[in-house]
């Protein structure tokens, strides 16, 4: 029994290293500064190994990483806010316009899209970014932020629809 | 229209299940802008996804994949693992002689891609592979207890014609072997890729001697392993023989 609590310990670090990449993609979306969502991964991964025993088997490993990322990334701005530090780019609202003229076509979809987004509030980017990005279920993403079922629809449905109006057209 | 906004937007996230299911693609059926909505979710969420996509193909940075395999954090054990090999009386075959040339391929390549920044750790001079740049500096100055470099030094003894020989490897596992001093040189006699290990959560894992290492180590040696007190006056006399 010990030796198979070890062997999982194990196997869970092989599947942690292998979700790295899926990682640094939601912490993007938080983050936005690449540096600054790698600093983040290591967080969460810093603290996952120390919790590794709270992990309960035959629940998603994903879901449970994502929402320790959200979790680290909520401590870690307000610990920044309260040392009065201000990430490279701000939380919410800036940086939208991308000069189109610079960037090749197809590319600029990707860049407003991830503009777009990082318009948006916490807690609607963390929810679409769970469930249409990430690929977790309603039920899953709730979980995740740690809000009911109904409250996770709502942030989706106002996150994308914000999103779309954006995208379509800059009416604020 | 008997159907929610929430709802049709479920639907295009394949949430919906059964009753529910039914009744949205009913209302599919006759309305049109409902279709339009459905479409629509689902153009946003391929967007999203696809703008995002390209980050899962970025390489992760090494301090991310260290962060989750810490690497190994003792010295002890090599003395342990050189008696066991050696009272096992290490005979070769053909067979393994042909694994051991294989592992030192596999060594030499991966050695020469992962560890070309800054500086390669072997480079080629007069027919011999030397030891260069970190790894030099690491067997040249480097004790078994100091950490602290990307090299970690195992054992250290005399071979038969007195010269110093040491096995080294790479901090975070992937290559270690061998080296014997050769005029103002170490010459690398072995570098073999080791098998990267995920240690378990706080167990002070030994630096694991690969059995090819051990056994070549085992050809060599005359005499023990020197200790630490023999180690240090060595290389404080320069590694003369």
């Amino acid at each position: 029994m010990v030796t198979d609590m070890a062997s999982s310990a194990d196997g869970l670090r092989d599947e942690i290293v292998s979700l790295l990449p899926r990682l640094r993609r939601f912490a993007r979306v938080l983050a936005r500064q690449p540096a600054d969502a790698d600093d983040l991964v290591q967080i969460v991964v810093e603290r996952a190994l120390m919790r590794l025993d709270q992990f309960q088997p035959g629940t998603r490993l994903d879901a449970w990483l994502l929402a320790m990322t959200r979790n680290a990334w909520i401590d870690e701005t307000r610990a920044r806010a309260r040392r009065g530090k201000v990430f490279a780019v701000e939380e919410d609202g800036v940086d939208v316009g991308v000069d189109g003229a610079r960037v090749v076509e197809g590319r600029l979809d990707a860049l407003d899209m991830q503009a777009a987004l990082a318009t948006l509030p916490e807690e609607q980017r963390s929810a679409i970014a769970l469930v249409c990005i990430e690929g977790l279920g309603y039920r899953e993403a709730a979980e995740a932020m740690g809000v009911p079922m109904g409250t996770l629809t709502s942030r989706l449905a106002r996150g994308r629809e914000a999103l779309e109006k954006r995208l379509g057209g800059d009416a604020t | 229209m008997s159907v929610t906004q929430e709802q049709l937007m479920a639907y295009a996230d394949g949430e919906l299940a059964g009753m529910e299911k039914a009744l949205v693609e009913a209302e599919l059926a006759t309305d049109a802008d409902a279709r339009a909505t459905v479409e629509r979710h689902r153009a946003t969420r391929a967007k999203l996804s696809g703008a995002f996509a390209p980050i899962l193909d970025e390489p992760v940075p090494q301090r991310l994949v260290d962060a989750v395999r810490p690497a190994p954090k003792t010295e002890t054990a090599n003395v342990v693992d050189i008696a066991a090999a050696r009272a096992k009386k290490f005979g070769w075959t053909r067979r393994e002689w042909g694994a051991m040339a294989a592992c030192l391929m596999v060594g030499i390549l991966f050695g020469g891609v992962a560890l070309r920044k800054p500086d390669p750790m072997m480079v080629a001079s007069n027919g011999a592979l030397v030891a260069n740049g970190a790894l030099d500096r690491a067997l040249d100055t480097q004790l078994a207890s100091d950490a602290g470099t990307s090299v970690r030094i195992g054992l250290t003894f005399r071979g038969e014609a007195g010269e110093a020989c040491r096995t080294y490897s790479y901090e975070g596992g992937g290559v270690s072997g061998l080296a014997c001093r050769e005029g103002e040189t170490w010459r690398v006699q072995m570098a073999v890729a080791s098998e990267p290990r995920a240690p378990s959560q706080f167990r002070t894992a030994s630096v694991e001697t690969p059995p090819a290492l051990l056994a070549l180590v085992e050809e060599k040696i005359a005499g023990e392993t020197l200790d630490a007190a023999q180690e240090k006056a060595a290389r404080d006399s320069g590694w003369r023989r």
